[in-house]
């Protein structure tokens, strides 16, 4: 284990199982009861669900005063968790779509799962813009429609820019993921007894049969999606960063902001693929699959991006005195000094310096080691959130206008909510659907590609 | 590798394959024999196997860039109609038809009609295949074999 080879490619799928036995591996979960720990794990969930529901009901009832936000602090929570969430997304089209185009094969055992993590994600994150704007009810006036007032949305604000681009991300990673599962359903409708999910299965495969014609359009299609994706990506974070970057709100007016934010997107959303992964492999015995390989390269990419983080932290203060504004500065002084202080030194240690420790073998490939370091690395991520915009709001230009955010008890509520939901959606799709992609997993074993290429899968 | 007679009248066969090689050879020799109503099955795809069967490339990318430009039109036509014909307004002082504003929204939806036309495209492709009865239903043993 300590011996690592670097010199050449690690195999992909550990052991070399038969075709058959990959089958077996993947689609055995779907097969059996629930086991008692996964109700367990379902009620907790729920449970966390059911918090947020009662505190969402809270909040409906009785309007947006059941939460912290005030005059100066507009944006509390709500938006933080929004942000959070969508850049939870982020890995899975990362993984799904940009590692693809570059010929990763490592990423065909974790693809499916962090595309339904992405998935998951965005939903999650979708809800909040709606229930931020106080009347949930009124949220088609976000598309453009011809409605009664014969008025049309502003295409020049960036709140529609980020409609727009979530709604985009969220059909067009469902089309990408609902792609990857095609020939998928097709083996499992090959391969079960039952006559309800022969027929399910049936319908999900779109006629599906694994003929080589199916596979050239399949193929090209799949390239296709992933070209888009990839750019799709990039934007969707960057007109995140819109939202604050076009305002004229000292520490929101930064050109790095779009750069900025889809590296922490990233970083984050990798931090929690390795956390769900860690488990994932275990309870599903996929460890021929999912291999400490897979994590390490993982932990390497959060290395990467939390580097590229930090050295976004550094290069705010650089230019807020460069720039010689006074408000400018201000603002970060007061970040890393004032009242919220210990928010932003908590982001700064869980996103700067803990994942330092990747620079270590022993720890980019130690379990517990990397658990600890990718739940770090998420909290110290939903604080970024926090200190962008709870200490950018509360000190702006004026003194007399200063005011302080405290969240309340629903407030924390949602958020425990938002992560019931996410959970909760993970763990049925861990019991429907097949976590790791089949046929891609087939593809990259040692021996299923024509001799003639040498074993690569491209000339 | 196994040859049965699909019934009485001679009009197809079928042959499962225990490796990728052997059925890349067939193909090939298939194809090279001057066959166009034939199928390949495998459980994923088998690299260099279009070039084998002498299949011409997919033409889905017309389908994607036809309507990716399509939907970046309209919607760059839509907000220019929206936002300076139907209801113009003076949103900060600025130009009735800001081009840069107006990007973000057009990309998205470029990715989003190219996308769901490429699919959409792909899935009636599936359907589509002139050949289709006369390939025999492949029932059991493809997941592991080639057929």
């Amino acid at each position: 284990m300590n011996a690592v080879d670097y010199t050449k490619e690690p195999p992909v799928v550990e052991g070399r199982p038969a075709l058959a036995d990959i089958d077996e591996m993947v689609a055995r979960p779907l097969d059996e009861r629930p086991t008692k720990k996964f109700y367990i794990a379902l009620s907790i969930t729920l449970t966390m669900l059911l918090i947020g529901a009662v505190s969402l009901g809270y909040t409906l009832f009785y309007g947006i005063g059941m939460w912290g936000n005030n005059q100066p602090v507009g944006w509390g929570f709500d938006i933080i968790n929004f942000v959070f969430w969508v850049g939870i997304g982020h890995a899975g089209t990362l993984i799904s779509a940009i590692l693809f185009l570059l010929r990763q094969k490592w990423r065909t055992g974790i693809a499916r799962f962090a595309e339904a993590m992405t998935i998951f994600a965005v939903m999650t994150a979708g809800l909040f813009p709606l229930i931020h704007t106080g009347r949930v009810w009124l949220a088609g006036y976000l598309f453009p429609y011809p409605n009664q007032h014969h008025l049309w949305v502003n295409f020049t604000s960036p709140l529609v820019w980020d409609v727009f681009a979530v709604s985009t991300y969220l059909t067009v990673s469902f089309v990408f993921w609902y792609v990857g599962l095609i020939p998928d359903f097709a083996t499992l409708r090959d391969r079960t007894k039952s006559t309800v999910k022969k027929v399910i299965y049936s319908v999900c495969s779109l006629g599906w049969r694994h003929s080589a014609r199916h596979w050239q359009h399949y193929e090209k299609a799949y390239m296709l999606l992933a070209g888009f994706a990839t750019p799709l990506v990039l934007s969707v974070h960057t007109i995140v960063s819109f939202d604050f970057a076009v305002s004229i709100i000292p520490g929101w007016h930064t050109t790095i902001f779009p750069p900025y934010f889809v590296a922490g997107a990233i970083f984050s959303g990798f931090a929690m693929v390795v956390k769900i992964l860690i488990f994932v492999r275990k309870v599903f015995d996929l460890e021929d699959i999912i291999t400490i390989n897979h994590f390490e390269k993982m932990n390497k990419i959060i290395l990467v991006t939390g580097l590229m983080v930090g050295y976004a932290y550094a290069m705010e203060f650089f230019i807020a005195w460069y720039s010689g504004v006074n408000a400018e500065l201000f603002v970060f002084i007061n970040r890393a000094l004032g009242p919220y202080a210990w928010s932003y030194w908590i982001m700064v240690s869980c996103n700067v310096v803990f994942p330092q420790l990747f620079w270590f073998k022993k720890i980019r490939r130690s379990i517990p080691a990397m658990f600890v370091i990718a739940l770090l690395v998420n909290v110290g991520m939903w604080f970024e959130r926090f200190v962008i915009i709870v200490t950018s709001l509360h000190r702006d230009f004026l003194p007399s206008s200063w005011g302080m955010y405290i969240p309340t008890l629903t407030d924390f509520g949602i958020l425990i909510g938002s992560f019931g939901l996410f959970f909760t959606l993970l763990l049925l799709f861990t019991k429907t659907l097949p976590v790791v992609s089949i046929s891609e997993v087939k593809a990259v074993v040692d021996g299923s590609q024509p001799s003639r290429h040498g074993g690569e899968t491209h000339e | 590798m196994e040859v049965r007679l699909m019934s009485k009248i001679l009009y197809g066969y079928t042959a499962l394959f225990d490796s990728p090689d052997g059925i890349m050879a067939a193909a090939k020799k298939t194809a090279d024999d001057g066959f166009t109503k034939f199928d390949v099955h495998t459980p994923y795809p088998v690299h260099g196997m279009d070039k084998a069967m002498k299949v011409k490339p997919s033409k889905l990318g017309f389908v994607t860039l036809f309507f990716g430009l399509l939907g970046g039109a309209l919607a760059m036509l839509f907000m220019y109609w929206t936002m300076a014909v139907d209801y113009p307004m003076v949103i900060g002082g600025k130009p009735l038809f800001p081009l840069p504003a107006f990007g973000p929204v057009t990309f998205e939806v470029i990715v989003l009609a190219a996308t769901l036309s490429t699919v959409a495209a792909m899935i009636a492709l599936f359907f589509s295949n002139g050949y289709r009865r006369q390939t025999p239903i492949p029932v059991t043993g493809l997941r592991s074999r080639y057929l």
